[in-house]
């Protein structure tokens, strides 16, 4: 087995020892800019007393006509004259197609821009949404291809409960076509206990891990697939495959073990096989807290709540009274909500905000889709932000996870989960299993060093979906 | 170019994947990591394919649809049918 399948990741710049006065007056300072933050009451404090978020707009209307009209496009089977409306407003048919392109809809948007004619969308502008959907076609079928391959060497063969869940599935099952509906990877959900073995088996048949780092020996690998989220890997044809061993890596906030989802799957025929995938409540609840986390600042997201909503399978009644089941009950009404709010002249229904929290989500997200920037938390994870910015990105995604959840037990659990030693401490200091407790007390240790630049241990990760 | 006759039978690939795009079929081999895009009556030809069917049979059918001499159709329908199966897009069974 190739254990050395990754690349080694070095800081660019080393810190030598005489650099340390410097870099702890960096790291007082930064303490001094988080205090600060606490003075002039930053976002993620307004978020836990339920204020809108000062920096985001006021409704659908702040948003550019070209954004308006590419949410109108999320929408499987929008009313025409909606749409129509929606392209006269248009001012930049480019940066209708650049937009497109950013929020992972070019072919959704295409299809319905040949619908609405010549005379409304201009040629150039249908060239490069063609152009988008065309990638995105033979971009779906690699993928395909890939999830096939995988099934039938990796998975059935060895009698592995797997499930496939976003992605592809989502695409055939709710789009009525998986190349309709972009993605960037192929999410699967594994059995924990086969996830060591199935990661070890296709880095044997030239898979290469996501990882930034050198596995060191099997402990290492091990430790990487028990103690991570997920594990990336990348198949010799380029495509990402992500393997879950649960939806939720804390485990508290979709509080559902993969093994109760694996006898709940549903068959989704994907190029004429059929492959197990989450029946349509447990998806939308999970789509609803996964891209919630994400602000719903992708427009992909917009869609796929729209073409889970639209299909038939989808009982909003039962929905409810699943999400209430597992304390995510507030997440669930946010979500429609925002659906709601974002399709009000279509559905032709006003309502008022279910609460604080869905009244912070909507602002939230039209104000990360008229920026068209990342949220926080995406771009802290990707690029690293110092002590300051991590200890913003861990406060957001307390109080977004202890709102989100009306459950005490979850949140109590979610608490308790923050004290789990991860890859990251692993990395820092490989103890034996039975010491991992004792990471609990490391880890400051490892944060303090992370934020002076002495030693890099974070888990890279890349930007969603 | 493998041999064709009109009895020759012809049948999809079966581990090929494919997609419509607006008037346009995409194909993919993944054993040759090759992407194939099919339109117009090579598309059609595509959808006749759905089922097995002789070289003959796929004849008599364009021969119905389209305005052309069947010599035509045959000699374009070999020598298309003809570079499918050299892509193992296709296979005679």
């Amino acid at each position: 087995m190739d254990f050395c399948s990754g690349w080694e990741y070095r800081r660019a710049s080393e810190k030598r020892w005489f650099e340390i006065p410097i870099l702890a007056w960096e790291f007082a300072d930064e303490l001094a800019m988080i205090k600060r933050d606490f003075a002039n009451a930053p976002i993620w404090a307004r978020h836990l007393r339920g204020e809108a978020n000062p920096m985001a707009h006021a409704g659908l209307h702040q948003l550019s006509p070209e954004m308006r009209f590419l949410v109108a496009c999320c929408r499987l089977r929008p009313h025409v004259d909606v749409l129509r409306a929606a392209a006269k407003q248009v001012t930049s048919w480019s940066e209708v197609s650049r937009l497109a392109s950013h929020h992972l809809i070019a072919p959704l948007v295409h299809l319905h821009c040949v619908g609405l004619g010549e005379d409304v969308i201009p040629g150039y502008a249908a060239a490069a949404l063609s152009l988008g959907r065309k990638d995105a076609a033979r971009k779906s079928l690699l993928q395909q291809a890939q999830l096939r391959q995988i099934a039938e060497k990796h998975l059935r063969p060895r009698n592995i409960s797997y499930l496939a869940f976003k992605g592809l599935t989502l695409g055939a099952r709710y789009y009525g076509d998986p190349a309709l509906r972009q993605c960037r990877d192929i999410d699967l959900l594994i059995d924990p206990a086969h996830l060591y073995d199935l990661t070890a088996d296709l880095l044997g048949s030239g898979y290469r891990l996501r990882s930034p780092y050198t596995m060191r020996d099997e402990d290492d690998l091990r430790a990487h697939c028990e103690m991570n989220g997920d594990v990336g890997v990348f198949s010799p044809l380029g495509v990402l495959i992500e393997l879950h061993h649960r939806l939720d890596f804390t485990g508290c906030q979709y509080p559902v073990e993969a093994r109760q989802l694996f006898e709940r799957v549903e068959p989704v025929l994907l190029s004429g096989d059929a492959y197990p995938a989450l029946p349509t409540v447990e998806l939308f609840i999970y789509i609803c807290y996964h891209n919630s986390k994400h602000q719903w600042s992708r427009l992909l997201w917009i869609a796929d709540l729209d073409a889970i909503i639209s299909h038939e399978t989808f009982d909003r009644e039962m929905v409810l009274a699943r999400a209430e089941e597992l304390g995510l009950s507030r997440l669930v009404r946010a979500a429609l909500f925002l659906y709601e709010i974002l399709y009000s002249a279509d559905l032709g229904i006003t309502q008022p905000a279910p609460d604080a929290f869905a009244r912070v989500l909507v602002n939230e997200c039209l104000f990360y889709l008229q920026e068209e920037s990342a949220p926080p938390e995406v771009v802290n994870k990707v690029l690293g932000a110092g002590a300051r910015g991590m200890f913003e990105l861990r406060a957001k995604i307390f109080v977004y996870n202890w709102r989100a959840n009306t459950r005490w037990a979850n949140r109590l659990c979610y608490l308790l989960s923050i004290a789990r030693s991860t890859y990251a401490d692993y990395r820092f200091l490989p103890l034996p299993r039975r010491y991992h407790f004792a990471y609990c007390i490391l880890r400051p240790l490892r944060w303090m060093l992370e934020s002076l630049g002495l030693k890099r241990v974070g888990v890279g990760h890349s930007v969603p979906p | 170019m493998p041999h064709l006759n009109l009895s020759t039978r012809i049948a999809r690939c079966s581990t090929l994947l494919s997609t419509d795009l607006d008037g346009e079929v995409v194909l993919m081999s993944i054993e040759r990591g090759n992407y194939y895009g099919l339109e117009r009556t090579a598309r059609r030809i595509w959808e006749l394919l759905e089922t097995p069917k002789t070289v003959g049979d796929l004849c008599a059918c364009l021969g119905k649809e389209y305005a052309a001499q069947r010599e035509t159709i045959e000699a374009d329908v070999k020598k298309f049918v003809g570079k499918l199966l050299e892509e193992a897009v296709v296979t005679a069974l």
